[in-house]
C-alpha cells in the first residue's frame, strides 16, 4: 500500500502542491487528471524521487520513500515521464536496457538471460522491433514515448508511474498498451498511476479517478461519481455532454 | 556485447590505433633536430645500439618527451569526454570549469614570489600550480553546490566567474612584472620539453588510475550521460556519481597541467571526433579516447619542436591551431545532419 501525508512542495514560485493524506492500494489502477499546471507531473517527479526536497511523507508497506536507497527504490518504482530527451546520440536499445540496471551489480557489464528476455519482450509488445538500432533522439514524439513505455515495462516493477504516456500515441498503440496496461495490474497485482488528460481514456481503464487542481486533490472518486457535466465544468471551464459508453457503460464525454 | 562490437569492426580498428600509436612513437622519437633512422630507434628500444651519444639523446630527451605526450593526449581526451557526458555539455572542457586559471595564477604567483619577492618556496612552480588548480576549481565547486546538487548552469556559470577572477590577478602580475615572467608565459601555453622519463611514470600511474576508475563506474557514467533523470530511474544518485567522477578527472588533469602547462582543445575536440565513431559511451569510448587523444599530442609535440627549429612552439598553439580547425569542421558537419 502507498501512504502520503502531509505532503507540501514548493519551487519556490507561487506554485504549491499540498496533499494531507492520500492512500492507494496495491494492484489499484488509478488515474489523476486536472488541468495544466495543477502539479500532476509535480507529484509524479517527487514519488519517482526526481524531487527529494520536499516536507511530509510518502510510504511504500510502510516503509519512507526517502530512506530507501535509489537502487532498492528503482526496483520497486518504474516511470514514463511526460517528455524525455538525450543530448547525445544513444539508440532505442541502449535506452532500454537501463531498465535492467537496477537488478545487476554495478560492475557487471553483461545481461543474464532473464534481462535480454523481458527486454525482448518490453520491445516486442511496444512494437519496436525496428527501432532497435535508431537513434532515440531520431524517432517521432509516439514512437519516443513507446521506447520509455518500453523501458518501464522492463524494468519489471511493483509501482508504475505514467505521465501522459499515451499523449503522442496513435490510437492502435493507445488501445493495446492501454489493455497491456491494465491486465498488469489484474493477473499481476502491480499498481498503476497515470496522468491523463483523455477522459475518456481514464474513464474507460481505471476504476478510480483523482482530480488534480491548484496542487491539490479536489476530487477522488470513480468515474460515475467524478465525471459529470458540473465537475467537469469546476475543473476545466469547459463545457461537454456526458453519455454512457454503449459496451462497458462508463461515462465518456463529448465536446459540445 | 562484444559480438556487436565486431559487427562494427570497432575492435579491429582499435588494434589498428594501438598499432598506428607504436610506429608513430618510433616516427616521433626519430626525427628532431637530430634525425635517425626508425629502424635504429627500435634497435636503440631494445638495447641492440651502440653510438652512446645518440641512443642517450633519443632515450633519455627525446623518448620520455614524445612518450609522455602521449600519455597527457590520454588523459585530456578521456577526461574531456567523461566531463562532456556527465554535466551534459558536449562543449564542455577540463578547463571549462576553472582549472587552467587556477593554474596560471599559481605559476605566475610562484615567479613573482620568488624571482621579486626572493620568497624561498620549498617546491617548485609546477606544485605551486598543481595546488592552485586544484584550489579554483573547488572554489567553482563550492560556488556552484546548491545543497547537495551541483547544478550543471551554475557550474558553468561559476567556471566563467573564478576563471575571470583568477585570470585579472594573473594579468595584474604580468603587466606589473612582465619582464620577469616571459617564461612563465611560455610555460602556461603548454611545454612538454621538459618531461623526463620520472613525469612519464607520474603520467603513466595517473592514466592508469583514472581508467580503472572510470571502467568500474562505467554503468554509472552510461546513465549520467542519458541525463539526470534517467540515473534516478535506473536507481544511482546522480549527484554523488557526479562529484566523484569530476573529482578524479580534476584530479588526473591537474597532474597534466603540472608537468606540462596548459594545452587547450584536446580534450574538447578529441571526444568529439571518437563519439562520431563509437556513439556516445561505452567502455570502448575511453580506449579509442586513449589512442587517439595519445597521438594527436604526440603529433602536436613534434610539430612544436620541430616547425621552427631550433626555436619551439608551446605545444598549446599548435593544439589550438591544429584543433580549432577541426573542431569547426566537425561543427558544421553535425549542423547539416540536424
Ligand atoms: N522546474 C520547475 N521550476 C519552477 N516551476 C515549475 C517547474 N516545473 C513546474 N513548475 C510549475 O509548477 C506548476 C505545476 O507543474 P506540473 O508540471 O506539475 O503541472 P502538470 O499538472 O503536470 O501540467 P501539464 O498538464 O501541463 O503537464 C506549474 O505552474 C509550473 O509552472
Ligand atoms: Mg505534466
Amino acid at each position: 500500500m502507498i501512504k502520503i501525508s502531509d505532503l507540501n512542495f514548493t519551487y519556490g514560485n507561487n506554485f504549491k502542491l499540498n496533499i494531507n493524506n492520500l492512500e492507494i492500494n496495491n494492484g489499484e489502477n488509478l488515474s489523476i487528471i486536472g488541468p495544466n499546471g495543477s502539479g500532476k507531473s509535480t507529484l509524479i517527479k517527487i514519488f519517482s524521487g526526481i524531487i527529494n526536497y520536499y516536507s511530509g511523507k510518502i510510504e511504500i508497506e510502510n516503509n519512507d520513500i526517502s530512506k530507501i536507497s535509489k537502487k532498492k527504490l528503482s526496483r520497486i518504482i518504474s516511470t514514463v515521464p511526460q517528455d524525455f530527451t538525450t543530448i547525445y546520440d544513444y539508440n532505442t536499445e541502449n535506452i532500454i536496457e537501463t531498465s535492467r540496471y537496477p537488478y545487476t551489480s554495478f560492475f557487471n557489464l553483461s545481461e543474464n538471460k532473464e534481462d535480454r528476455d523481458i527486454i525482448d519482450y518490453a520491445i516486442k509488445i511496444t512494437d519496436l522491433e525496428r527501432y532497435r538500432k535508431k537513434y532515440y533522439s531520431e524517432l517521432s514524439g509516439g514512437e519516443k514515448q513507446r521506447v520509455m513505455i518500453a523501458r518501464a515495462i522492463a524494468q519489471d516493477t511493483e509501482i508504475m508511474l505514467l505521465d501522459e504516456f499515451t499523449s503522442h500515441l496513435d490510437p492502435g498503440h493507445t488501445q493495446n498498451l492501454m489493455k497491456i496496461i491494465q491486465n498488469y495490474c489484474i493477473n499481476k497485482n502491480k499498481t498503476v498511476i497515470s496522468v491523463f488528460h483523455d477522459i475518456n481514456l481514464a474513464s474507460l481503464y481505471s476504476k478510480r479517478i483523482l482530480v488534480m487542481k491548484d496542487g491539490e486533490i479536489k476530487l477522488d472518486g470513480t468515474p460515475y461519481e467524478i465525471i459529470t457535466r458540473k465537475n467537469i465544468e469546476e475543473i476545466y471551464g469547459f463545457d461537454c455532454t456526458v453519455i454512457s459508453h454503449p459496451i462497458y457503460k462508463v461515462p465518456q464525454i463529448i465536446f459540445n | 556485447m562484444t559480438k556487436y562490437l565486431k559487427k562494427r569492426g570497432k575492435i579491429p580498428l582499435l588494434v589498428f590505433l594501438i598499432i598506428i600509436s607504436f610506429i608513430m612513437f618510433l616516427l616521433f622519437s626519430s626525427f628532431g633536430t637530430v634525425n635517425i633512422k626508425i629502424s635504429d630507434t627500435f634497435r636503440i628500444l631494445i638495447n641492440k645500439y651502440d653510438n652512446s651519444v645518440i641512443k642517450n639523446l633519443i632515450i633519455n630527451a627525446r623518448m620520455p618527451r614524445v612518450a609522455g605526450s602521449f600519455i597527457i593526449g590520454s588523459i585530456l581526451a578521456i577526461s574531456g569526454n567523461v566531463l562532456q557526458l556527465i554535466i551534459q555539455n558536449p562543449l564542455a572542457d577540463p578547463y571549462l570549469i576553472g582549472l587552467s586559471s587556477g593554474a596560471s595564477f599559481g605559476a605566475v604567483l610562484y615567479a613573482a614570489l620568488t624571482l621579486i619577492y626572493s620568497f624561498s618556496i620549498p617546491f617548485g612552480m609546477e606544485s605551486f600550480a598543481f595546488a592552485f588548480s586544484l584550489f579554483s576549481t573547488f572554489l567553482v565547486i563550492l560556488i556552484s553546490k546548491r545543497g547537495k546538487k551541483i547544478p550543471v548552469v551554475s557550474l558553468i556559470l561559476s567556471g566563467v566567474i573564478v576563471s575571470s577572477l583568477f585570470n585579472s590577478f594573473t594579468t595584474f602580475f604580468t603587466v606589473l612584472y612582465w619582464r620577469n615572467l616571459i617564461h612563465v608565459n611560455v610555460w602556461l601555453m603548454g611545454s612538454t620539453a621538459s618531461l623526463d622519463w620520472n613525469d612519464f611514470f607520474i603520467l603513466l600511474t595517473v592514466l592508469i588510475v583514472l581508467i580503472i576508475i572510470i571502467f568500474m563506474m562505467s554503468k554509472y557514467l552510461n546513465l549520467l550521460s542519458m541525463g539526470e533523470e534517467m540515473s534516478v530511474y535506473s536507481g544511482i544518485n546522480p549527484d554523488s556519481v557526479r562529484l566523484i567522477l569530476l573529482l578524479v578527472n580534476i584530479l588526473a588533469v591537474s597532474f597534466c597541467v603540472s608537468k606540462a602547462g596548459i594545452i587547450g582543445f584536446v580534450g574538447l575536440v578529441i571526444p568529439h571526433i571518437v563519439r562520431l565513431i563509437t556513439g556516445p559511451y561505452s567502455g570502448i569510448t575511453t580506449f579509442y579516447n586513449i589512442f587517439v587523444g595519445g597521438i594527436f599530442l604526440m603529433f602536436s609535440d613534434f610539430l612544436s619542436r620541430s616547425l621552427f627549429a631550433p626555436t619551439e612552439l608551446p605545444i598549446g598553439v599548435i593544439t589550438s591551431f591544429v584543433g580549432a580547425p577541426v573542431f569547426i569542421f566537425i561543427l558544421k558537419r553535425s549542423r547539416k545532419n540536424d
